[in-house]
């Protein structure tokens, strides 16, 4: 078989001891770049660029993708620790990693984030070697209609985000959607909210806002409580997942890997999106739903396994059509070229022992990637048993680096700093950050989308009317809106007409 | 105390080496060249967009290339501040002091941004140092489309006006203005979908939901050497000279019935008020590197790009001329937000 042979010349590729020693090097570094807030794969890619000039292209490119989906996994440590998200794909990981680690669950926690990510790395590269081509030719279908119907599937999926009050959720999403129209207007161009300020014509950035949100809220509300009160009083428990949390996991893995490969090969919608997707499918398909927000461990499972299901995904576009579909992607092509290949439709033809190699080396990157993951828990760890007061202050250090470090811009700290504070109240008064996150992310991708879809029907909505994909879309949210109405219906009868997605 | 006196006279020679050092250099620098004296320590080159694209890799080409001839005394240092359409990195490098140590990119963007109203400084207030290539833009529809040349696609368009969706990269960018030129000059109307990236521009066409796009030749170059992408015409004065199995066979515009031509540029600037022995040296610098071997490999034929070698004055000149040339374009289409 044609793809035996393909896969054997991958690995005769990939496993040549440069090759082997380039790919350790680059998941490693990418995993220390997830581990430090703020530098994201985009910034850690860019900066190692420079030295991989004279090297074979293929060990370069080697590396470089290791960069980029260790990062994936170096992410969701931070998170999960301290409230940190390493990068944007890691915000959903804080949400339930952050409780578990408050509740003595920091190993189970990070134990599933590796196994998850490693899963849902591993298959994706699978689904990259097989599925490549017809996943490529389904991403080309995805014009603005519907990319805009997609978006809105993921806003439906608010409800599921909004936590124990709906209209406190939903006020948040909204209040996310608006933030996100800060900058230049997707279409006509124009300035909206920026005070002429050229630092904002890009709008508020994602990092700062999330780190603003969730680390300095979080510090906040610590510093003001009583020292009894304060985290991690709880003994640190068992440092693997138990039984029981693979057997709520398992079809979680099963289901975030599919989300993540699919989404992340969509060009502009990405891993952070595919986490927040994986997230809500997973609480919508729970039979507890009300434990997501509060430690369960399935979130964590759903977003660190879609994150890096995604980097697999995110590879298709680039190595079937030539074609970057993030931004992480668009600087590994920009490097591709100045090595002097030529990514593109041919690449595959006329370059396999490039293709398959960098594919095959990022399952044994993956594996490289446990391995090292998995030991390093019972260290990181042991940054719980640090004393707050001397905490605090480092993760203030790193967080505010890490605001910086995105645009090279005071403004970014400003909102950092601001966001904090809202984070604090939003805290003291319970309204839940994830829909605002979510909100932000998505609503500029609709936005711009909404509009380039009326733009391209001259005005008509009926355009999302006439294609069969956003059509099974639109079935897919009115589903998902209207089932739990119908289950509520049934199962508790007369408590029908009560909201049916407050949680308890 | 005797320590202390010691040490004085110590000083004092320190000081009198430095101070011959710095004779000598002055008297060389007045002697022939002013290369002696700068650039003293390395210099910063301020690129305004993301890692990777194109002008980045255009100054990484410059620095790598200029170490290698030994033109650069020492590697630049390059930051990358990408935000608002270059905006942000040439405000950045605007604040700097003019001392010849801070340069940053020169190109269109800059004209374009200021005639949209979304930048804070006026787009000629730089000293300009040296331009270095011209990029083209081509007119691509997919393989399978109806329409096989320029003639095809501008009948098409005359017969349902603003029926044929052209796509094109960015809203307040060079794209829209392009294809505004090429509308005035061909007398027909698109529906310019504007999308964020070069890449989307391509998977869109591809996905079958636009009927054709604008394109640089090097974003274009890969889909049609596979055959998914047809390039019906390109906006340069002569055919192109790259890889002839692909661009031998496709014509000008002006070929092709569309009487225009145009382009997009990228070069070198610094911060307002440049002394002029710096200007000269970098003009000199860059003289050198371009007219390498490994600039027109590394750079130009790698990513399609036309060299050219426009410097000081005359580069402002070209600048303020396609100023007031896009300045009437908009007005034409309405586009102008500016008084």
């Amino acid at each position: 078989m044609e793809i035996i042979q393909n896969v054997l010349l991958g690995f005769s590729v990939a496993l040549q001891p440069i090759n082997l020693l380039y790919c350790f090097i680059g998941v490693l570094a990418g995993t220390l770049i997830g581990v430090l807030p703020g530098i994201g794969p985009v910034t850690g890619v860019a900066i190692l660029i420079p030295i991989t000039f004279g090297m074979d292209p293929i060990t370069a490119t080697i590396m470089l993708a290791g960069i980029y989906y260790g990062a994936m996994y170096g992410g969701s440590t931070t998170s999960i620790l301290i409230n940190v998200p390493g990068e944007s794909a890691s915000v959903m990981t804080a949400v339930d990693g952050y409780q578990m680690a408050k509740q003595g669950r920091a190993g189970a926690a990070l134990g599933m984030s590796a196994f998850g990510s490693f899963i849902g790395g591993t298959v994706s590269v699978v689904g990259l070697m097989f599925i490549a081509p017809p996943v490529a030719k389904l991403a080309l279908s995805f014009g603005p209609p519907e990319y805009f119907v997609l978006m809105l599937l993921g806003l439906a999926t608010l409800t599921r985000l909004a936590g124990k009050n709906l209209f406190k959720g939903l006020g948040m999403g909204f209040l996310g959607m608006l933030i996100g129209t800060v900058g230049l207007d997707p279409v006509a161009g124009v300035q909206r909210f920026t005070f002429g300020r050229a630092d904002l014509l890009d709008g508020i950035g994602f990092v700062s806002v999330a780190m603003g949100l969730f680390a300095l809220g979080e510090i906040l509300i610590n510093i003001e409580g009583s020292p009894a009160e304060r985290v991690f009083s709880t003994q640190i428990g068992s440092l693997m997942p138990t039984k029981s949390d693979w057997l709520a996991c398992k079809w979680t893995i099963v289901r975030s890997t599919i989300i993540g490969f699919f989404i992340g090969s969509l060009p502009g919608a990405g891993a952070t999106v595919s986490a927040f997707m994986a997230y809500a499918a997973e609480k919508k398909a729970s039979k507890t739903p009300e434990r997501f927000g509060q430690g369960a461990i399935e979130g964590v499972c759903a977003a660190e396994t879609a994150n890096n299901a995604a980097t697999g995904g995110a590879l298709v576009p680039l190595l079937t059509l030539g074609i970057p579909s993030s931004a992480t992607v668009a600087i590994l092509m920009g490097a591709l070229m100045m090595y002097g290949l030529r990514p593109g439709p041919l690449l595959l033809t006329e370059r396999p022992d490039f293709f398959w190699g960098v594919v095959t080396s990022m399952y044994i990157g993956n594996v490289m990637l446990l391995v090292l993951n998995l030991p390093m828990i019972g260290l990181w760890i042991k940054i719980l048993k640090v004393p707050y007061p001397v905490l605090i202050p480092i993760i203030l250090l790193f967080i505010s680096l890490g605001a910086y470090t995105v645009g090279g811009s005071y403004v970014d700290l400003w909102i950092m700093f601001a966001f904090g504070i809202l984070g604090y109240l939003m805290r003291k008064f319970d309204y839940p950050a994830a829909p605002l996150l979510l909100a932000l992310v998505l609503g500029p991708i609709m936005e711009k989308n909404l509009k380039l879809s009326l733009k391209m029907s001259h005005g008509s909505i009926a355009i999302f009317f006439q294609r069969p994909i956003t059509l099974i879309l639109i079935a897919l949210i009115v589903f998902s809106l209207v089932w739990p109405l119908l289950v509520s219906r049934f199962s508790k009868g007369k408590q029908a007409l009560e909201l049916p997605v407050v949680d308890e | 105390m005797k320590k202390r006196s010691v040490l004085r006279s110590v000083m004092r020679m320190v000081l009198l080496i430095g101070a011959i050092g710095m004779l000598s250099h002055a008297a060389a620098g007045s002697g022939y060249a002013a290369g002696a004296k700068y650039p003293a320590k390395p210099i910063l080159f301020v690129v305004p967009y993301a890692p990777g694209g194109g002008t980045d890799i255009m100054v990484r080409v410059i620095d790598r290339v200029g170490t290698q001839l030994k033109v650069l005394p020492q590697p630049l240092v390059i930051e990358n501040k990408s935000g608002g359409s270059g905006v942000v990195g040439k405000s950045y490098a605007k604040t700097k002091p003019a001392d010849g140590y801070t340069v940053t990119c020169a190109d269109d963007s800059s004209t374009v941004v200021d005639l949209f109203g979304n930048s804070p400084w006026p787009y000629n207030d730089f000293t300009y140092i040296a331009k270095l290539n011209r990029d083209y833009q081509m007119i691509v529809v997919r393989a399978d489309s109806p329409y096989k040349t320029l003639k095809d696609l501008v009948t098409a368009a005359k017969a349902q006006p603003n029926g044929l969706k052209i796509a094109g990269t960015g809203v307040s960018q060079i794209d829209v203005l392009h294809v505004a030129m090429f509308e005035k000059a061909a007398g027909v109307k698109f529906n310019y979908i504007g999308f964020d990236s070069g890449g989307q521009v391509m998977t869109n066409l591809l996905g079958g939901h636009v009927e054709c796009a604008i394109a640089n030749p090097g974003e274009a170059y890969e889909q049609i050497r596979a055959g998914k992408v047809r390039s019906l015409g390109v906006s340069s004065e002569k055919r192109l000279g790259f890889d002839s199995s692909v661009f031998k066979d496709v014509p000008t515009w002006k070929e092709a019935g569309v009487n225009i031509s145009l382009s997009q540029w990228r070069g070198v600037a610094g911060p307002k008020g440049m002394a002029k022995e710096q200007v000269d040296w970098l003009i000199n610098a860059l003289k050198k590197i371009t007219d390498s071997k490994e600039w027109q490999e590394q750079y130009l034929d790698k990513f399609l790009q036309v060299g050219v070698f426009v410097t000081g004055a005359d580069m402002q000149k070209e600048a303020e001329e396609e100023y007031a040339v896009y300045k009437t374009i908009m007005e034409g289409a309405g586009l102008l937000k500016k008084k």
